[in-house]
């Protein structure tokens, strides 16, 4: 029994070591990946300049400085920030829900920072002491904690089911896809291509005050995650064994959502609705590193940052010189990865 | 008695003969290269976009609404100012129909057939409904209204003429167009000629909507894109876009660092007093107040870092005119703007003026293109 027992707990050392190395070699990615996309742009900086440049930026010139410094860098970095804020989003709420087709998004999160935005370009409200540039990502933000709100009602008001949850955040995806229509209908031409561009979600928008504003939302978040792997884990095993062990499942349901559509809204407002990695990026950490929430969760996050960071190296090097929105990416890269992923998993079955 | 029939019979003749000989009936090719035949003259008419109204009333002066029993957009939407002129001079244009909203998928066809024009005026591809409409041009057609197309912003460079000519010729204005048609080709082969001795075509970037849409969508061989071929400039978008437009990072603007930085500017002056981004021309600026929404777009440092903006040459045209008969007015705008030297007699607001004042029964007011830079 003790030999069982020992050979069980070198095992489970051994796994837990691979899956140590596997999120390293994520964060390792990650890197290599925001290295290679500080790289890629027209201006053909060498590596050796980009280096030198980070290190001490009056050594370029003016105009590689503003390439390096006000353009590569924040979109580089948002990219990472906004993929590992929804990365983590994605694999909370899948848990939380225990649902594989859950993500920020099935909460109506992003489709109410569309709505909020639309307005935003529709209606131009002028806001006293507020920049007018500042005030789409503003409203964007608003409507998006406004759905959250409105979900964590939910939640309380049903004491936490989780299929109320659900249809409440899809109904709620449905209605402001509705209203966004209903703008776009009433709204110029120029405002509804405005509209059209934002949803599909652009990372060249974004600056260093929304670098550190969606970082600074990810970093305050990530350790109240963390504290929530060991309960999360045990989640996995179903709900009512996780009652059955003395956690309040409403009460956990609650701060969870409360956390996803905080990294939700701060995610999706600067750069527009980049909805896919939130549901494939915790899918696909799923798949290399199991249902452990203390490497899952890490590991959703880089995962999310990689295809991010990926998909924003593309939407420069496809075509050089022109702009292809991200959010058209982000699928093309993610899907050929997690059916890659998938194919393998049969293989090995 | 004989007499008395005689009467009879050539009065029975006149009734026949009077709207033989008016009535007419036309077969024009139009810009989508419809055949369409045309019973003239035409008193029911339907326009998509009410941007056409000015060329309507280019071609009639007197009544440029005369006829016109339903339109899709009002006026006010790309000329205020326009508008306001229109109503004061004749009443009865406030209360043309509509018959949609801001785009082709708004429109009733049925609204259309009720207002039941003889002809319908429409875009190639404007906000309206297009040539590929198949299903909204066979009710029409159904129903007894003959379409034209008409183009003033998918080409503008080949479909400017036609498309006045074409329109001269169905409103029984041939004269009025066919002038107008002189004077702008007189205009554009003067660019042209000048254009032909120039040795050296300085890089050019022609950014839409600067301030509405987010950096860099550039024009590259569509919309205004191709006139910067035309007045002497290399487009520096139309060698890396895929297609008509693309957006471009800061970073492409930067590292081309073009010689001329153009952008299309379509704010207005309430948005410009309300401190809105979108770099401002049109009616209510002044030349003063639209170099300085101008210049306050381009101090953004990546703007700011372009040797266009430092050596003032970055300048702002007025969106409108990308789907306009008096395009004619930025490509020479253009033109001086790029080549400066061979192009420093020509003033394209004078251009502007002179189309106003001998075709137009509209008063000119507002500034329509502005530099960087030159406000005090």
């Amino acid at each position: 029994m003790t030999e069982i027992g020992a050979t069980l707990y070198q095992r489970f050392g051994s796994i837990h070591k691979r899956r140590l190395v596997t999120v390293s070699a994520l964060a390792v990615g990650v890197v290599v990946m925001l290295g290679l996309d500080l790289w890629a742009g027209p201006a053909g900086l060498a590596f050796s300049d980009i280096v030198l440049g980070l290190i001490d930026p009056q050594q370029l010139e003016l105009r590689h400085r503003i390439i390096l410094w006000d353009v590569r860098l924040p979109d580089a970095l948002i990219a990472l920030v906004v993929g590992a804020a929804l990365g983590l989003a994605g694999i909370e709420t899948q848990t939380i829900l225990d649902n594989p087709l859950a993500s920020p998004f099935t909460l109506g999160v992003s489709s109410a920072a569309v709505l909020g935005a639309s307005l935003a370009i529709v209606v131009v409200p002028v806001v006293p002491f507020f920049a007018e540039a500042a005030v789409l990502p503003m409203m964007a933000l608003l409507f998006a904690l406004g759905s959250g709100v409105l979900i964590l009602m939910i939640v309380r008001w049903s004491n936490g089911a989780r299929e109320t949850v659900v249809l409440f955040g899809i109904a709620l995806v449905f209605l402001c896809n509705a209203l966004t229509a209903g703008l776009q209908y009433i709204a110029s031409a120029e405002a509804v291509q405005q509209i059209v561009f934002w949803t599909i979600g652009n990372l060249t928008r974004a600056g260093w005050p929304e670098v550190a504003m969606v970082g600074a939302c990810f970093v305050c978040v990530l350790p109240f995650s963390l504290r929530h792997v060991w309960v999360m884990t045990l989640l996995r095993g179903g709900e009512a064994h996780a009652r059955s062990m003395g956690i309040n499942v409403a009460r956990l349901r609650l701060w969870v959502i409360l956390r996803v559509s905080l990294l939700a809204a701060f995610a999706v407002c600067f750069v527009g609705a980049i909805g896919f990695i939130g549901l494939v990026g915790p899918h696909i950490a799923r798949l290399i590193l199991g249902e452990d929430h203390r490497m899952l969760v890490p590991g959703s996050a880089l995962c999310g940052a990689l295809i991010l960071s990926c998909a924003s190296f593309l939407s420069k090097a496809l075509i050089p010189g022109v702009i292809i929105p991200v959010g058209i990416l982000t699928a093309v890269v993610g899907v050929p990865v997690f059916l890659g992923l998938l194919s393998g998993r049969r293989r090995m079955a | 008695m004989k007499t008395l029939r005689t009467c009879f019979l050539i009065l029975l003749g006149m009734l026949v003969a009077v709207p033989i000989a008016k009535a007419s009936s036309v077969t024009v090719n139009d810009i989508a290269g419809r055949s369409v035949a045309v019973e003239l003259p035409v008193k029911r008419v339907v326009v998509s976009e009410a941007r056409y109204i000015p060329l309507l009333a280019l071609l009639r002066p007197d009544d440029p609404v005369g006829g016109i029993v339903g339109t899709m957009t009002p006026l006010n939407w790309t000329h205020p100012e326009l508008e306001a002129q229109l109503f004061e001079q004749h009443p009865n244009a406030r209360d043309i129909p509509l018959f949609g909203g801001q785009n082709k998928d708004s429109v009733s066809v049925e609204k259309i057939i009720d207002l039941a024009p003889e002809l319908a005026i429409f875009g190639l591809n404007d906000h309206g409904p297009g040539a590929k409409n198949a299903e909204l041009i066979d009710q029409l057609t159904a129903a007894g209204t003959k379409i034209v197309f008409i183009d003033f912003r998918s080409d503008p460079l080949h479909n400017t003429l036609p498309s006045i000519r074409l329109l001269g010729r169905l409103l029984g204005a041939e004269k009025r167009a066919e002038e107008y048609a002189e004077f702008y080709q007189t205009r554009f082969d003067r660019v042209v000629t000048r254009v032909s001795q120039i040795e050296q075509r300085p890089s050019v970037f022609l950014q839409a909507h600067p301030g509405r849409f987010e950096c860099c969508w550039g024009m590259a061989d569509g919309m205004l894109g191709p006139f910067i071929e035309i007045a002497g400039g290399a487009n520096i978008a139309d060698a890396v876009a895929p297609g008509p437009t693309a957006q471009h990072t800061a970073e492409f603007l930067l590292t081309e660092n073009p010689d001329v930085w153009i952008g299309t500017a379509s704010g207005t002056f309430d948005e410009f007093t309300d401190g809105a981004e979108p770099v401002a021309l049109g009616a209510g600026m002044t030349s003063e107040t639209a170099s300085q929404s101008l210049t306050r777009y381009l101090s953004a440092p990546e703007f700011a870092a372009l040797d266009a903006v430092r050596n003032g040459r970055a300048h702002s045209i007025w969106h409108n005119f990308y789907n306009s008969p008096f395009n004619i007015v930025a490509l020479e705008a253009f033109a001086k703007w790029i080549h400066p030297e061979i192009f420093n007699d020509i003033d394209p607001m004078e251009t502007l003026a002179e189309i106003y004042d001998r075709w137009l029964p509209f008063e000119l007011n507002g500034t329509f293109a502005a530099t960087v830079g030159t406000a005090q």
